[in-house]
């Protein structure tokens, strides 16, 4: 089978162009980006039917050509137009919810990644490391609990100044007084709500990025 | 048990049932979209259904052989087929099996939560047509149609994973609509070039036809769908959009993911390889990749805070064992490759269930936060060391058995790439036994208060996850999530003060209680990991039928053509195969493990009692013709 070059060629530059634009980080254009490149497969499709001007009907034949031309690679791009159609209708939206989000067409980063490849190379910021333990060899200390169901209910036994990641946890429950208790509760279903302003997860990753920090010795203000 | 000649005139009629179902449940539900418990009805019975169909589909393929439907009369070449053989049916039975549960778990967490804000009109519809996707993956003979399962599932996929549109959710559904619609176009592309080289897409065709096509060409043409496949199942160099986005998902959405989705890509892996390029040139490219694949998605797991993200990763490193398995082309590995896939789907999926179980009791899943869950509810620690123990590879359990499987293949392979991949494998088992004792200790064994980032069970009546989208008044995206880390600052502070109080007085009860809609469906998923392993003789078995069944590619290119597709002059036959048949359901009888070419008679049924021994024939009779 002989294939028109020039259609094969179009084909490769559409593709081109459409992955340089999906490597783009603004959502618009990896929509053209994708658009593009399914355009250009698409062409590629159809010039694996043959020559053009053939009629796709059997026992027909016109003028150009008296051979019937190859239905079946019609039939394979108009699926793959319909697919590619809706795809880029919920692209759109997606991209639409995007910028309601972020006022910014470009996609953000994922945090989680970042504050891992950025964790740094000390035990306390370790997946593993509990509180209790040294923070800077990461071993076990006589603070840590003994593995027993008594453990559970006993307070966490006194904790050494120098050890940030505890006394962040330990600061404010020394500042509230037990009388706070009943409208303390309040302000944790009212601020349910006013976590729904961030993202879902960003208090675990934030949290987790401030330990970070303060792993390497820069204090959080509470 | 079953007479083979009466399933295998049942077995036409029930190949396209786990593909109607679906869909029409999906419809179904649909319809009765403001009606809850009438959509979770529909939705409920019509996975029911399809459960019991794919196991009788099993059993009935395993008796009788390859079964095949021509829908819309059309002949094999030119009209859609659906094929039906032990791998297929296989994959099918336990997708189901998985989808089931998940939906059962899903209904229970809703349920359960009195919030109407989930948009449940979309999410069930959507669930059924992921569950036609896959089944249509499974069941395709064509590329085509392998595509057009993907496409469905996809999409699927897509409307899931952004199910309430929250911003962490859009920005995960992004990477992971525009890599799937990447690895789409290069299948299509793919599609396109197998097209251009063969004139025709159907699976047994090609692999005639490709026998003709220049070597280098075909595994071109293979390289292109290798990468298309591998997107999708998130091996080596491309995985790394995958636990990007799984674990923003709902959790029940993850779950379904983990267990399915790559496995579609590793099945299509599995396919194309044994049916359709059985040369075997890029087996090497693949036994790197699988290496790669395990050995660099356990240490991305190791470095992991959340239980979710390192699940993901876990999911990327065992997609290499099946790969290996494909890779040492064996029909040993090929049948620890399927053995292990069985295990891992239900595994990971019931892995991310007890997540999911986690998330609701503890309002978290990280690992510096998580503590006590084993005093506090012993019943998810069991859940949890179960399958976590599986996945590991401890002995007993079903994970050791497939490991052990393709251990063998590899070693009875001996080259020097079969012995590096051993290695990595057991490394690979060592360190995620190791991800998954560092969660057991963490996660139930550490006193709660001893996390390094300390964070308190949520009080009961506070939300804690589902949030929703945001009204987008809220200003610039970096104002709005600094004020939200701020007040959750101060109301983690403050429950945390709550929490220690209450701990004096046993505060322990101020737990969300888990709803038994939710322990059952963990519990069933935990009960069927156990019986693969009790019942991995019978499994394995299986397994290892279907992967020699695989490898026969007369077998297949006989049960989809019918038994003269030696002739030479079949091209030119398109113009008599284009007219509907009529005797096509007749024919089908005898298409299962039945010898091709020689006898078209109906001598079948006392053949097929026996097909182990038809088959082994019939990879014999099959070596000559491949070079």
């Amino acid at each position: 089978m002989s294939a028109n070059f020039v259609l094969l060629l179009t084909a490769g530059v559409l593709f081109a162009c459409g992955m340089y634009l999906l490597l783009d980080r603004a959502m618009t254009r990896m929509l053209f980006g994708i658009l593009l490149a399914g355009n250009g497969v698409n062409l590629l499709v159809l010039t694996t039917a043959g020559p053009a001007g053939s009629p796709p009907i059997m026992g027909r034949d016109s003028l150009a050509a008296t051979t019937s031309a190859d239905p079946l690679a019609q039939a394979m791009i108009l699926t793959s137009i319909v697919i590619t159609m809706a795809m880029t209708a919920f692209i759109a939206a997606l991209a639409y919810r995007q910028y309601r989000y972020r006022t910014a067409d470009v996609v953000a980063d994922d945090r989680e990644d970042a504050v891992i490849a950025h964790r740094p190379k000390v035990a306390a910021a370790a997946p593993d490391h509990d509180a209790s333990s040294d923070p800077t060899t990461g071993r076990t200390t006589a603070r840590g609990d003994n593995f027993g169901p008594k453990i559970f209910e006993a307070p966490l036994a006194e904790t050494s100044p120098d050890d940030p990641d505890v006394e962040n946890s330990d600061t404010p429950v020394a500042a509230a007084t037990t009388a706070d208790v009943p409208s303390a509760t309040a302000p944790a279903s009212a601020s349910a709500t006013g976590t729904r302003t961030g993202t879902e997860s960003s208090p675990s990753k934030e949290s987790a990025a401030s330990s970070a920090t303060g792993a390497t010795g820069v204090k959080e203000g509470q | 048990m079953i007479d083979p000649t009466l399933a295998a005139a049942l077995m036409p009629y029930l190949i396209a049932l786990p593909i109607i179902v679906p869909a029409l449940g999906a419809a179904g539900c649909l319809i009765a979209a403001g009606h809850v418990w009438l959509s979770r009805v529909i939705a409920l019975s019509t996975l029911s259904i399809s459960i019991v169909i794919s196991i009788t589909m099993v059993v009935i393929t395993d008796l009788v052989g390859i079964t095949t439907l021509q829908i819309g009369g059309w002949d094999a070449p030119v009209g859609i087929t659906l094929v039906a053989d032990r791998l297929s049916t296989i994959m099918l039975a336990v997708s189901s099996l998985v989808i089931t549960t998940v939906m059962w778990y899903a209904i229970g967490q809703r349920a359960r939560r009195r919030e109407a804000q989930q948009p449940n009109a979309v999410f069930l519809p959507a669930y059924l047509l992921l569950s036609m996707g896959v089944n249509i993956a499974f069941l395709a003979g064509d590329l085509f149609n392998l595509y057009v399962g993907f496409e469905v599932l996809l999409v699927s996929s897509y409307v899931l994973l952004t199910i309430g549109a929250s911003a962490s959710r859009v920005r995960a559904g992004v990477g992971y609509v525009m890599v799937s619609m990447l690895s789409s176009l290069i299948f299509v592309v793919g599609i396109g070039l197998t097209y251009a080289a063969c004139g025709t897409l159907n699976f047994a065709q090609l692999s005639i036809r490709f026998e003709l096509v220049p070597a280098g060409t075909r595994t071109a043409i293979f390289a292109v769908l290798l990468v298309a496949f591998g997107i999708k199942a998130a091996i080596f160099p491309l995985y790394s959009w995958l636990p990007d986005s799984y674990p923003t998902a709902p959790v029940l959405v993850s779950a379904v993911f983990a267990g399915l989705l790559t496995k579609v890509g590793v099945y299509s892996i599995i396919r194309m390889r044994m049916v359709v390029f059985t040369d075997g040139r890029l087996d090497q490219v693949l036994m790197w990749a699988a290496i790669f694949t395990m050995l660099l998605g356990i240490l991305g797991a190791m470095a992991q805070n959340d239980i979710k993200r390192l699940l993901s990763f876990t999911l990327v490193s065992h997609i290499g064992y099946m790969l290996v398995g494909v890779a040492s082309a064996t029909s040993l590995g090929l049948s620890g490759a399927i053995f292990y896939t069985v295990h891992h789907i239900v595994v990971q999926t019931t892995l991310f269930l007890v997540v999911g179980l986690i998330e609701y009791q503890a309002g978290t899943s990280s690992l510096r936060k998580l503590g006590s869950l084993a005093y506090v509810s012993p019943m998810v620690a069991v859940f949890y060391l179960i399958p976590a123990l599986n996945l590991g590879g401890i002995p007993p359990l079903s994970g050791f058995l497939g490991k052990v499987i393709l251990l063998q293949a590899l070693a009875q392979d001996g080259g020097i790439t079969s012995w590096i991949a051993v290695v990595a494998a057991v490394v690979t088992s060592l360190l995620t036994l190791y991800t998954m004792t560092v969660v057991w200790q963490k996660a139930f064994w550490r006193d709660r208060r001893d996390a390094p980032d300390f964070h308190p069970i949520p009080h009961p009546t506070s939300t804690h996850h589902e949030i929703l989208p945001t009204s987008p008044k809220t200003g610039g995206s970096a104002v709005a999530t600094k004020t939200a880390a701020k007040t959750t600052q101060k109301t983690v502070t403050v429950a945390a003060h709550s929490a220690q109080v209450a701990d004096d007085d046993g505060g322990h009860q101020r737990l969300r209680p888990l709803p038994r809609t939710m322990i059952a469906p963990t519990a069933v998923m935990v009960a069927v990991s156990l019986a693969i392993t009790v019942l991995a003789g019978p499994l394995s078995a299986i397994t290892g039928r279907s992967a020699e069944s695989a490898q026969d590619v007369s077998n297949y290119r006989a049960a989809v053509l019918g038994a003269d597709y030696t002739n030479p002059a079949r091209k030119e036959d398109l113009a008599t195969t284009q007219s509907p048949s009529t005797s096509r359901p007749d024919d089908k009888t005898n298409r299962g493990d039945g010898i091709i070419a020689t006898s078209s008679t109906p001598t079948i049924p006392t053949e097929t009692a026996t097909p182990s021994t038809t088959s082994d024939s019939q990879s014999t009779t099959s070596s000559p013709a491949q070079p």
